[in-house]
């Protein structure tokens, strides 16, 4: 009987002295402090599914673009024969925009989260590289495979126009500023 | 001031949807832009392959070049996919973030 009395007289005490030593609102303060500790981790890191929008990149897309347009352009004004539209007459064209395209790809392939954009840089550069050995082979190019090879190429560069422009989409409400 | 978590659920899920409806416009519209543009080129295509203004060789290359062009359409519409994606996901986490803050004075 003692003993057992003596265990009840132990913990009231016992719960006595957590009432004094943790009152409520400390308990509550300890509980947030613990739940703060498994929440911030959550609410403080981001998701991350793509690159950062990058507005020299994009700059330098249209750029690109509107650099293979005229390009091709300028080329169906010139007479078909191998004098006007021979490959000689272009390579300097050629090449500047391909080292502009293959700048891209490269920068594209040092950003993280961003394979769909590496694989649309590639097939972009591919191309391009593509049409300029066909000219090379046939030293001219006829009207329609002009007309086509633009329009092919102006499609690759949309696409990745696109890819670009849509990592805006990604940012938050607060991040956009609204 | 009390943390309410099915209020805090409530929020989050309003944000996704709201992220969602917002952007969902632009992406359709981008895919139709695709798309039309496709048609036009298939067309042009054709048309020069009938007129025998390039040779079937230069057809089947061009062929193979529009499943290139394809396959980077479907990386960009896939870029946007992630944007809208991750958009939705900040969105509700920023609920969560806030609701937090408010219930807990840190």
């Amino acid at each position: 009987m003692k003993t057992a009395t003596y265990s009840g007289l132990t913990l009231n005490l016992g719960k006595q002295i957590y009432k004094r030593v943790f009152p409520a609102r400390i308990k509550f303060l300890i509980l947030a402090f613990f739940a703060s500790l498994v929440l911030l981790p959550l609410v403080s890191c981001k998701v991350k599914l793509i690159a950062d929008y990058d507005r020299h990149i994009h700059e330098q897309i249209l750029t690109v673009t509107k650099d293979a347009d005229l390009f091709y352009t300028r080329m169906l004004e010139t007479k078909t024969d191998s004098t006007e539209r021979g490959y000689n007459q272009f390579i300097d064209q050629y090449v500047e925009i391909e080292v502009e395209l293959r700048s891209l790809k490269n920068i594209n392939l040092t950003r993280s989260n961003n394979s769909n954009q590496d694989t649309i840089s590639a097939n972009v550069l591919n191309q391009w590289i593509k049409y300029k050995e066909q000219h090379k082979a046939e030293n001219t190019l006829s009207n329609a495979k002009i007309i086509l090879n633009r329009e092919f190429m102006l499609a690759q560069l949309r696409a990745l126009e696109v890819s670009e422009r849509a990592k805006q989409l990604g940012l938050t409400s607060i991040e956009r500023g609204q | 001031m009390a943390f309410d978590i099915k209020e805090v659920i409530a929020g989050s899920m309003q944000a996704i949807k709201n992220a969602v409806q917002e952007d969902w416009p632009q992406v359709r519209d981008i895919a139709a832009q695709f798309l039309m543009m496709r048609q036009a080129r298939l067309e042009l295509l054709a048309s020069f392959r009938l007129t025998g203004q390039i040779t079937d060789d230069e057809f089947k290359s061009f062929l193979e070049d529009e499943k290139k062009v394809l396959e980077s359409e479907l990386h960009a519409i896939a870029v946007i996919a992630k944007a809208v994606a991750q958009r939705a996901a900040n969105e509700a986490i920023e609920v969560l973030w806030k609701a937090v803050q408010a219930a807990i004075p840190l």
